[in-house]
């Protein structure tokens, strides 16, 4: 195992490295905090419901089993991992994403016993039938709990519209129907793929020793032969289903998300390609716009207007959400703003403002560990060094925008409404 | 961390806060004016419009450009109930100078920014623009409205107005639409000049040192206002005991229900209150308290279901999401927890593991400047300013005997439901 050892111009500085087992490891010591944060996080999230490990025989899951598996994996034979943690007064938690499963935990006491309870408990699977039947009722009522939510169901009907086959139209928690058919026998089929060393990453920030760690390490992750997931692909279509959708719920202002599809060619989007389409967004549609003068003074947004570049393995997508009145006029305004930038080329001093600004959001950064190891597993998942996003930004010009924009299409467009009943 | 007071003259107080592991300063101005329905309203509407416009950037947008381009200069304005005060409060945070390129002073311009903002408002006549108090009524009714879209804060919000119908507490923090709508650029100018004169002011200053001039600074600009009648800060009254049980039920066209219930207990910032802290834990605080493992993980009757303890104004609140059918059930066994802990039917290790698990946050604060912040602007209406250090001391010592007296004056007030509508009347 190779260490690598990067280091910034402000005396920050991490430790990364593979460990023979194939499992990335990345550490930033932070003497001056009472706290630490780490995250045991594995390459598997809600898109991931079709794959294989030699390429030929693919096994398809039901929708939502990587959430539910995050779930079982608290419980062990003997009680759960909350109950351990509690032993040592950590915060605990664990996500889901649409292409991750992180176990966490954030402290200011004995860091290396809730180290150990992390490693442990990711690393022994404990499901049975009957825990698997009750733990189907928790995550029923958690998916009922999204139902209800309109910030929820306007993103999720937006990519329901956007996408035919790629499974990020489908809710994270998957629907009461998919999780009915989760046996403990396809959770440990999963875990075997996916929770192996080499197909996960290992990122802790604060107030700890990487030599403690890296001994830790070799101490508690168990040798397993590496496994390469081959992920199921699918031929998702350029265009869209349709350009609008709408659902009814409790509102009391209209709430929209603007999707514009993005072509995804590569697994996945690169580094610069992602933070440029970031710089892009702000320069187009960010509080020092015209455009968004434009949308407060004409009283088409509020405070709750943002945009966001959403993008993973096989999927891209530019989105822009907020309440309104009138989602329509909203949507001419971004399309209209898009073809005059295109015309009328970049403004270069927002540019280095928005530019400018970001730089300093990265810095903001190293004042918590919890960003620090969050933005650590950021690099894990798409391959990049801590300290590069700065040069990144700083390397985005005016060319890099134009392009970032011509990928957006009205007709690859979805507008999803929330209206009130 | 030793919390250093650089100055406490008639109702001004600078605090500052040493710590070199950040890179960035963050600066709060903490306004503490009366809580009431006349102005809770002016008061959620004027920080919103003082910090998009001053004197100097009368356009929203060459002001948010000076932001940016002081490195993302953060400036934030919000007004929230704090005991019996509502708090306008005025935030920035920038990077440190050694960050910056070309040697820019970016602390103490954003400061500086900060300063004007809060000191210059873009008026005239005695009297804020009505272009900008059109902009930003909207913005502000569109966030009242906005309340009911999640159902978790709204229904939390209907349990505090219901169970403090007879106080101040009981207010919304944003006011309403009527009186939003209804305020002119005179009656803001008004509540501004009130906010400087009046308002008992806490500045916090939390960074690697505390900037140069900042202090004189800020003395010179108060020198302008008539500060001889400051709010009363340390007057709280906490929720008074109901001799019969109030049960308050809506219904929406929601798929899950909500279960929300008020306790009064023992607040104010004596010892005691830090009982009901500590049996408050160990009952709905955390992964390991009574409600998650029980109500929750053993009786599946909910999603979610924790307990919290609002010490200032003496109140515990139960928070869950719930199936209709399973509502009465879950507030029986909500019940049944309160009863184990008045009994002292807890185990040693739900003690222990709630001892720990606030030890270990309390000591996490010092690394988050907004943690300390918040901290301190909570902790202003207390005559005792304790450190999370000291209150951290203060649990160690807490007995389980304590504990269980303190659940004895646990009692219930308000129960609120927010139900699916189409079982309406059944």
């Amino acid at each position: 195992m190779e260490k690598q050892v990067f280091n910034d111009r402000y005396g920050n500085s991490y430790v990364c490295y593979t460990h023979k087992t194939g499992l990335k490891v990345y550490v930033m010591e932070k003497p001056d905090f009472s706290s630490s944060y780490a995250l045991f996080g594995t390459k598997y999230g809600s898109i991931d419901t079709c794959f294989s490990t030699d390429g030929k025989n693919f096994t398809a899951v039901p929708e939502g089993i990587a959430h539910f598996l995050e779930h079982k994996l608290f419980e062990s034979e003997d009680g759960d991992a909350f109950s351990r943690y509690a032993e040592t007064g950590a915060s605990a938690n664990a996500y889901t994403s649409f292409d991750r499963t992180c176990y966490l935990f954030s402290c200011a006491n004995r860091f290396e016993d809730n180290f150990e309870i992390l490693l442990d408990f990711v690393q022994h699977p404990y499901f049975t039938a009957k825990t698997v039947e009750k733990e189907q009722g928790i995550i029923g009522q958690e998916i009922r709990m999204y139902d209800d939510s309109p910030a929820w169901r306007v993103l999720f009907n937006m990519l329901l519209e956007m996408y035919y086959e790629h499974p990020v139209r489908i809710d994270i928690a998957g629907t009461t129907e998919s999780i009915a058919e989760i046996t403990d026998k396809l959770l440990y089929e999963c875990y075997d793929t996916f929770y192996n060393p080499a197909n996960m990453f290992i990122c802790v920030a604060g107030n700890v020793s990487a030599e403690k760690i890296a001994s830790m390490v070799n101490e508690y992750i168990i040798d397993k032969e590496p496994v390469n997931v081959i992920r199921g692909t699918v031929n998702e279509p350029e265009t869209v289903r349709s350009n609008y959708i709408e659902q009814k719920l409790e509102v009391s202002v209209p709430m929209f998300c603007l999707g514009f599809k993005d072509i995804c060619k590569q697994p996945e989007k690169t580094a610069k390609e992602r933070i440029a389409m970031g710089v892009t967004l702000e320069v187009l549609a960010g509080d020092c716009s015209p455009l968004y003068k434009e949308l407060i003074d004409a009283e088409l947004i509020n405070d709750d207007f943002e945009t966001e570049y959403f993008t993973g393995n096989g999927y891209a997508a530019v989105m822009f959400s907020g309440e309104s009145e009138k989602p329509k006029e909203v949507k001419s305004r971004i399309i209209a703003e898009i073809n005059r930038l295109l015309e009328n080329g970049i403004d270069s001093d927002l540019l280095n403002t928005v530019k400018c600004a970001m730089y300093g959001d990265v810095l903001r950064r190293f004042n918590s560990c919890e960003n620090i190891s969050s933005q650590m597993a950021e690099c894990a998942m798409f391959g990049y060094s801590l300290f590069e996003e700065q040069d990144i930004i700083a390397s985005v010009n005016t060319d890099d925008v134009i392009n970032c924009l011509s990928a957006l299409k009205e007709d690859k467009s979805v507008l999803s409404v929330i209206n009130p009943m | 961390m030793p919390l250093k007071n650089l100055y406490s003259v008639n109702g001004t107080e600078i605090l500052f806060l040493p710590g070199d592991s950040f890179t960035t300063t963050l600066v709060s101005f903490n306004f503490y004016m009366p809580l009431n329905k006349e102005t809770i309203s002016q008061y959620a509407l004027l920080p919103e419009i003082m910090v998009t416009c001053s004197k100097d950037y009368p356009d929203y947008l060459k002001l948010n450009y000076k932001l940016s381009s002081l490195y993302g200069a953060d400036v934030v304005a919000s007004s929230s109930k704090v005991g019996n005060c509502i708090c306008i409060k005025f935030t920035v945070s920038s990077i440190n100078d050694k960050y910056a390129f070309d040697g820019q002073k970016v602390t103490k311009e954003s400061i500086d920014l900060l300063l004007s903002l809060i000191f210059c408002p873009k008026t005239e006549n005695n009297a804020f623009l009505s272009e900008d108090l059109k902009r930003e009524k909207r913005k502000l009714i569109d966030r009242i409205k906005g309340e009911v879209n999640e159902k978790r804060t709204f229904a939390r919000n209907r349990l505090t107005s219901e169970m403090f119908e007879d106080d101040p507490f009981g207010l919304y923090k944003l006011g309403d639409i009527q009186t939003v709508s209804d305020l002119s650029g005179e009656d803001l100018f008004e509540a501004w000049n009130n906010m400087l004169s009046c308002g008992y002011l806490k500045i916090h200053v939390i960074g690697e040192e505390m900037p140069e001039g900042l202090k004189e600074g800020i003395i010179k600009e108060l020198s302008a206002f008539n500060r001889e009648n400051v709010t009363d800060i340390y007057e709280v009254t906490s929720l008074k005991e109901r001799s019969e049980v109030k049960e308050v039920t809506d219904y929406f066209d929601v798929a899950q229900g909500k279960l929300v219930m008020g306790f009064s207990c023992p607040g104010g910032d004596d010892d005691s209150s830090l009982d009901v802290m500590l049996m408050n834990d160990i009952f709905g605080g955390g992964p390991y308290a009574r409600l998650f493992t029980n109500v929750r993980e053993k009786m599946s009757l909910c999603y979610y279901c924790s307990s919290q303890a609002v010490r200032n104004k003496g109140f515990m609140m139960v928070d869950s999401g719930v199936e209709k059918e399973n509502a009465e059930k879950a507030k029986e066994a909500i019940l049944g927890q309160l009863e184990i802990m008045k009994k002292g039917e807890f185990s040693d290790f739900e003690f222990s593991s709630a001892v720990k698990s606030i030890k270990d946050s309390l000591r996490s604060y010092k690394d988050s400047q907004n943690g300390l912040d918040v901290w301190y602007t909570l902790k202003a209406i207390n005559k005792n300013v304790y450190s999370p250090e000291e209150i951290s001391e203060k649990i160690e010592k807490i007995t389980r005997q304590d504990v269980i007296d303190a659940a004895n004056r646990v009692k219930l007030n308000t129960v609120y439901m927010l139900l699916p509508k189409e079982k309406e009347g059944v």
